[in-house]
């Protein structure tokens, strides 16, 4: 029997101790078992291709071999416990970060304070991930951002938002967007700043179908 | 906005305190590494006690 999978959850017919090799077929166990694994494969929505926890004193995180052909757009998540400056990302490609001025940010935030906030840049050496300005780290610094197409020959595209803090009643919720202008294949990136930070660092597939 | 000190780097991250991580491999930079990457801040702002609109 082929797989149910996704038009309804499969179910499967277990063999006890004694049953024969024919009954359940032995041959209809393994088609059916292979054909709902693909289907996972195929049906999966957001896969984890990687995972770390970023320990403190952290001055920078790189990640390497994370993004392949396999995925057009992945989904970058980003929860710093503390952080004592600006994270900022690079790309990376075979071990080396590209430090080109390439990188086009744009972003705008509004704080539960009632200010307003906007931060951009063109031309620059990296995308700009979190802004904090508080010298003293009591709150969680989080992003979560998507990135399309970083493993292809044409441009990178980062979209997403982010929730900071400043100070006071000033918690910052930002949505930020940007572009890496070349078109070079990446399979990897680098988390830094100018100080050091720790936290959880997750990266996950969109699946294509 | 103030700038970062050499001194006021040297006591915020001490030598033998920061690391570098590469997927899952940890390592402490050494003491050249670390004042390379001191220097690197030197003059780079400061964090602020308030935020600046």
């Amino acid at each position: 029997m082929a797989t149910n999978w996704p038009n309804s959850v499969q179910t499967f017919t277990n063999p006890t101790a004694g049953s024969a090799l024919n009954s359940p077929s032995h041959a209809d166990q393994h088609i059916t078992v292979n054909d709902t694994v693909e289907a996972l494969q195929q049906y999966a929505g957001l896969v984890l291709v990687a995972a770390h926890q970023v320990g403190s004193g952290t001055a920078s995180l790189s990640v390497n071999g994370c993004f392949t052909s396999t995925f057009d757009c992945y989904r970058i998540i980003v929860g710093c416990r503390d952080l004592s400056n600006n994270l900022i990302m690079r790309m990376r490609a075979s071990g080396t970060d590209d430090l080109s001025a390439s990188y086009n940010y744009a972003s705008i935030g509004r704080s539960s304070g009632g200010s307003t906030y906007t931060r951009d840049s063109n031309g620059n050496t990296q995308f700009e991930i979190i802004d904090r300005n508080i010298a003293s780290s009591v709150a969680r610094h989080v992003a979560n951002f998507d990135l399309w197409f970083p493993a292809a020959s044409e441009q990178t595209t980062m979209m997403g938002n982010r929730q900071t803090y400043y100070s006071g009643t000033n918690y910052v919720s930002y949505e930020m967007g940007g572009t890496l202008v070349t078109t070079t294949q990446y399979d990897g990136f680098t988390l830094t700043l100018g100080g050091t930070f720790s936290g959880t660092v997750n990266v996950y597939g969109y699946n294509n179908g | 906005m103030a700038t970062w000190t050499r001194h006021e780097l040297e006591t915020a991250y001490p030598d033998n305190t920061v690391s570098i991580q590469v997927d899952d491999e940890i390592t402490v930079m050494t003491s050249e590494e670390w004042s390379a990457w001191i220097d690197q801040q030197v003059g780079t702002e400061k964090p602020e006690e308030e935020p600046t609109p």
